[in-house]
């Protein structure tokens, strides 16, 4: 029983060793974008309700956000920012039997949500590493009513965490690999290793909207023409975007490395809302710190690169 | 009598044109007393084996109404 198990675990890995070569040599694509948008779900929003005997209820709601978005990325730096700030109004007004005139309460509310996350490799992009992540969220909500009527008290939550750190290794996302290996293995062709490389870059570039964010409505052609372009398959776009998109060749997600790692964390939160039915009257400032350490070892051990697909 | 009337033009945030606006609209008139005009009545069987002849909840007035309008933008700086 040993010597079965023992031979089991050879040819797995004696099988997966190619594939796990086309892993191992994956390069962290280089590529960056940057986008701001204006936006409003409910630029103007009414919504007026009558049931019999109920009365009419009517809800205003109005809202503008600025939206801004950056990434960047090369084998040695990843880095991201993200940022909105919103206002929203919302004012509702239901009958009131005893007055029979509407009780009204008004929401005014600013939000400004940020998140960012920085990771940099000294001499080699698989060795000694430095890394930041950080977010915070600031709501202010001021509520207004009917003389008489009770609303909630203002609203205030701030809210902020970073996390810093070293660390040394690489735990490298394989999946667009086994994605480009799919399209050579259902195409028919045969890749070279570097190709199939490139393939993979691509599809990781467009996994992580870099094609989205560049090009709007044009992603999706240019995607395809650069996939297709590499193997020399203009003709076969539906094809490839079965493979692409069906879930008849969907795959895990795969990881290929080791890494350990430790930090420090510090947490902020000055906050009154207790849940989303009741607010407090007093907020204190709390501040909390932790230490925190992870290893990863990953390796995938598929007898193919493609997966056990049934 | 039901009168629905709705989605004029739907506003679509996951577009990621450089602009993109749309508008969104729906009536809702429900009337229920249509609904029990042709029966007024109805037969009931209770556990004693008897049958009634009760009447059927009529109102002339069970209405509802719901109105609905939204508009909205998704405007690209860059």
């Amino acid at each position: 029983m040993k010597k079965v198990l023992l031979f089991c675990l050879l040819f797995t890995l004696l099988v997966s060793a190619q594939d796990v070569n086309l892993f191992y040599n994956h390069k962290i694509p280089t590529f960056d974008y940057h986008v701001m948008y204006v936006a409003a779900n409910d630029l103007l929003g009414f919504t007026s309700s009558l049931y019999n005997g109920q009365g009419k209820t009517e809800t205003y709601n109005s809202g503008l956000s600025l939206n801004h978005g950056y990434h960047t990325q090369n084998p040695k730096i990843t880095g991201s920012l993200n940022s909105s700030l919103s206002y929203n109004y919302n004012k509702q007004q239901t009958p009131n039997w005893n007055t029979h005139g509407y009780n009204t309460i008004e929401r005014a509310e600013t939000d400004f949500q940020v998140y960012g996350k920085y990771s940099r490799y000294f001499d080699n992009e698989k060795g000694l590493y430095f890394f930041t992540d950080g977010s915070a969220i600031c709501l202010n909500g001021n509520y207004t009513g009917t003389p008489g009527h009770s609303y909630p008290p203002d609203l205030t939550h701030l809210n902020a965490n970073i996390l810093m750190g070293g660390g040394y290794g690489r735990v490298v996302e394989v999946r667009s690999v086994a994605k480009a290996a799919i399209i050579a293995d259902e195409m028919n062709i045969s890749l070279s290793a570097d190709i199939l490389e490139q393939l993979a870059v691509v599809i990781e570039k467009s996994e992580n909207g870099y094609y989205t964010m560049t090009f709007k409505d044009d992603a999706e052609i240019k995607f395809m023409e650069e996939l297709t372009a590499l193997i020399n398959k203009q003709d076969q776009t539906a094809k490839i975007q079965q493979i692409l998109n069906s879930s008849l060749y969907k795959t895990i997600n795969r990881y290929y490395g080791w890494t350990v790692k430790a930090g420090l964390g510090i947490n902020m939160l000055q906050s009154n809302i207790r849940n989303i039915y009741y607010v407090d009257k007093d907020k204190e400032l709390q501040f909390d710190s932790d230490f925190y350490t992870a290893f990863r070892y990953t390796l995938p051990i598929s007898f193919n690169i493609i997966g056990q697909r049934a | 009598m039901n009168c629905n009337f709705s989605r004029v033009f739907a506003f679509d945030s996951g577009n990621y044109s450089n602009f993109s606006a749309g508008v969104y609209t729906q009536y809702m008139f429900l009337n229920r007393a249509a609904l029990y005009a042709n029966a007024a009545y109805e037969k009931r069987e209770y556990s004693n084996y008897m049958s009634y002849e009760v009447p059927k909840y009529v109102s002339s007035a069970w209405e509802s109404e719901i109105t609905n309008i939204h508009l909205g933008f998704k405007y690209f700086i860059f």
